[in-house]
């Protein structure tokens, strides 16, 4: 047993019954959240640069076989990649506490995104990236 | 046309048109509660009613469904692992994202210098930058009600394994991908901008205070901006230098580290970075490092143009095989496929073949070598990719010699001393922003850059390291969620009833939480763990009334209450 002289700073903690009621609380309040948030798609902070393709990366579901991507899917997809990775914080606001407290709106920056490179024998290989500079090494896009 | 669908989609949010799913782990002994907040409209993404057969241990019988049962089962394999008080919201869609694109995840808020409830400790560090669900679990409140913690969306138009059985095949498997984007969420990332080394606010986060660049000895939290971005392409040279991943890692990661050294001359010695081939023999399948003299191939100028003059691609027999015959053969970039090239070095006798980069890729890093279906049979040597500068520095010095091969006294994907490396390649290459680990761990690990196909869904050792980083930026164990990690925690599994309840008797006394961890029922417990007999139980609980009257937290009446029910009950 530990001894006795502990400090008695301490509080009372959560019963069983306080949690359910924080959750049925927060789901409750999801739907308020869920009326406010959108997730970020595009791109009124894509890249200015312009991408051309050089890899047969995409699987064309007609003929199952795999090419290169047009222009306007290179377009769409560096403009996608550009917003979810743009990992500036120009133009984002900083929120200080009266206690403190430091806190950013990332505003759909500085996420992780998911590539798929399609391969000729039906398989696809998949990297995740922070930086339309890692996507277009992956995806073999050159910058015009 | 598309926008038109996206804002409708919205529309259908803001009429609530939204499920919201809250998939709870063990919240209530332990563990997170997470909430996914499905964002897409009817007949979309987790909506989709598109018929599908089971799957996997999926019952879904629509893809919708498949969808959605997959991702709880990610989110509940993160809800068991972790432990907070505060639930962790994502948002959650699937939408038709552009070619290529699956998915993206990410923290939708990030926070420093906050304040905390109770025993939550608050940050480790000031001025530090933690990702919102971590900054939540450390403060033991919800620091931005209203908000989600995590934003993640994935690709309608995939064709994403469904099952949660990891047994996919050749597919790719939806849970595997769930687990290494949300664990980028939860804060398996820095916020630093490896292009130029910047920091929001200019402020440090603390995932960038466990990177160690070995080579000046300093975190990135240590160094100037310009630093960083030299410590971003330092190859081989940054680990993480936490405690939780450093001890863990003898139990995933095996010996046998694959390298590429010059071994002399001392000016430009040392582990190169590469890249491998996919034909020839593997690094991984020597039984013992290759070692010798690199040799630079000569051969004929195959076009003849003045300008594309190369007498070092190795693209037709090397003239000079008999200098070349049982050296490392070492060949220029370009101008055929690279097992054009393994294929001359193998005819000249060559025990292994190194490509460099041409100028053309004068900054690129060393290439994956595809093969090319003909040639490849062809190749019996080893053949691995090097950058320019490195080959270039090789081919000024005559008579260097080099190893090819794993070193069996580190381990792959560690450093010498033990400490597991971050993928900085020079220059910047898919997944290189330092927020994965190193592409050649082994056992692969989940938060590589590459999604490998032998990943299981375990997140710790001996299958995984992702927890034990999770642990050192934070994430500390706490099973009864009373914010004293277990380690330290006088009672890891606390009793919770909110007052004492001795023998089945309720003195009605409160049971409060002390900063060890422990309750009053708590060390009521322990005493009567360690308690001979029933005299000896009751004499413990008075004088523990005793010490919690003089101090204050309980009256006179109320340690006559907790007594009397002592005396009353039959233990032990």
């Amino acid at each position: 047993m530990r001894s006795k002289q502990e400090s008695y700073s301490g509080k009372t903690k959560w019963s069983k019954g306080t949690r359910v009621g924080v959750v049925v609380t927060l789901v409750l309040l999801c739907a308020a959240v869920a009326a406010s948030i959108a997730l970020p798609r595009s791109s009124s902070q894509a890249s200015p640069k312009k991408y051309r393709a050089t890899k047969e990366i995409v699987l064309d579901k007609t003929t199952g076989k795999v090419r290169i991507p047009t222009q306007e899917e290179t377009d769409a997809m560096v403009s996608q990649i550009s917003v979810l990775t743009n990992r500036s914080s120009e133009g984002l606001s900083v929120n200080q506490s009266p206690n403190g407290m430091k806190s950013m709106d990332l505003q759909g920056r500085f996420n992780s995104v998911m590539l798929g490179r399609a391969n000729a024998d039906g398989t696809t290989e998949l990297r995740c990236v922070f930086t339309i500079q890692e996507a277009a090494d992956f995806l073999g896009l050159e910058a015009e | 046309m598309r926008k038109n669908i996206l804002n409708a989609k919205r529309s259908l949010v803001l009429f609530a048109m939204m499920v919201v799913l809250a998939c709870s782990s063990s919240a209530f002994a332990g563990g997170a509660t997470i909430t996914i907040i499905n964002l897409d409209g009817p007949n979309e993404g987790f909506n989709d009613p598109t018929p599908a057969a089971p799957v996997g241990g999926n019952p879904g019988t629509t893809l919708g469904a498949q969808r959605l049962y997959a991702f709880t089962f990610a989110a509940n394999v993160w809800g068991a692992t972790l432990d907070s008080p505060v639930p962790i919201v994502i948002q959650a869609a699937f939408n038709p994202l552009a070619p290529n694109v699956l998915g993206s995840a990410g923290a939708t808020s990030i926070f420093s210098d906050f304040g905390s409830v109770g025993l939550y400790p608050g940050p480790e560090f000031p001025n530090t930058w933690y990702f919102s669900s971590l900054a939540d679990k450390r403060a033991g409140a919800e620091l931005n009600p209203g908000s989600a913690d995590i934003n993640a969306q994935f690709s309608s138009n995939f064709n994403f394994y469904l099952g949660v059985d990891n047994n996919h095949g050749a597919q790719n498997d939806l849970v595997t991908v769930l687990l290494h984007e949300l664990g980028h969420g939860l804060n398996f990332a820095n916020a630093v901008n490896e292009l130029d080394g910047s920091q929001p606010l200019g402020q440090t986060d603390i995932y960038a205070r466990h990177s160690l660049d070995i080579t000046t000895g300093l975190t990135w939290d240590q160094m100037t901006q310009a630093q960083r971005a030299i410590s971003a392409k330092n190859f081989g040279n940054v680990v993480w230098n936490g405690a939780n991943v450093t001890a863990d890692a003898p139990q995933v990661l095996v010996f046998g580290s694959p390298e590429v050294r010059v071994l002399t001359p001392a000016a430009i010695a040392g582990t190169k970075q590469f890249g491998t081939a996919a034909f020839g023999p593997t690094i991984s399948s020597l039984a013992s490092p290759l070692s010798a003299t690199i040799v630079p191939a000569v051969d004929v100028d195959e076009d003849g143009v003045a300008a594309a003059f190369t007498t070092a691609d190795g693209c037709s027999p090397f003239t000079n095989a008999a200098a070349v015959a049982g050296k490392i053969a070492l060949v220029e970039r370009g101008g055929c496929g690279f097992a054009v090239k393994g294929r001359s070095a193998t005819n000249a006798g060559a025990i292994a073949v190194i490509i460099y980069n041409q100028l053309a890729n004068a900054n690129a890093a060393p290439p994956g070598m595809a093969g090319d279906g003909i040639n490849d049979a062809f190749v019996l040597i080893p053949a691995v990719s090097l950058t320019r500068a490195d080959g270039l520095a090789i081919v000024g010095q005559p008579g260097a010699t080099g190893s090819i091969g794993k070193d069996p006294t580190i381990r792959a994907g560690a450093d010498t001393l033990g400490r597991v490396r971050l993928y900085m390649p020079n220059p910047v290459a898919s997944g290189s922003s330092g927020s994965h680990y190193d592409t050649i761990a082994f056992r692969n690990l989940l938060m590589e850059p590459a999604i490998n196909p032998d990943l299981t869904h375990n997140l710790k050792a001996p299958d995984d390291l992702t927890l034990e980083l999770l642990r050192d930026i934070g994430w500390f164990p706490d099973a009864d969620l009373d914010g004293s990690a277990d380690n330290f925690d006088c009672e890891p599994n606390s009793n919770l009833a909110p007052t004492v309840v001795i023998g089945g008797c309720s003195s009605g006394v409160p049971n409060t939480l002390f900063t060890s961890g422990c309750t009053i029922s708590d060390l009521i417990a322990h005493i009567a763990a360690n308690s001979k007999n029933h005299g000896k139980f009751v004499s413990g609980v008075a004088q523990l009334g005793d010490s919690l009257v003089t101090a204050g937290i309980i009256t006179s009446a109320q340690k006559d209450a907790m007594q009397s029910c002592a005396a009353g009950s039959s233990i032990p």
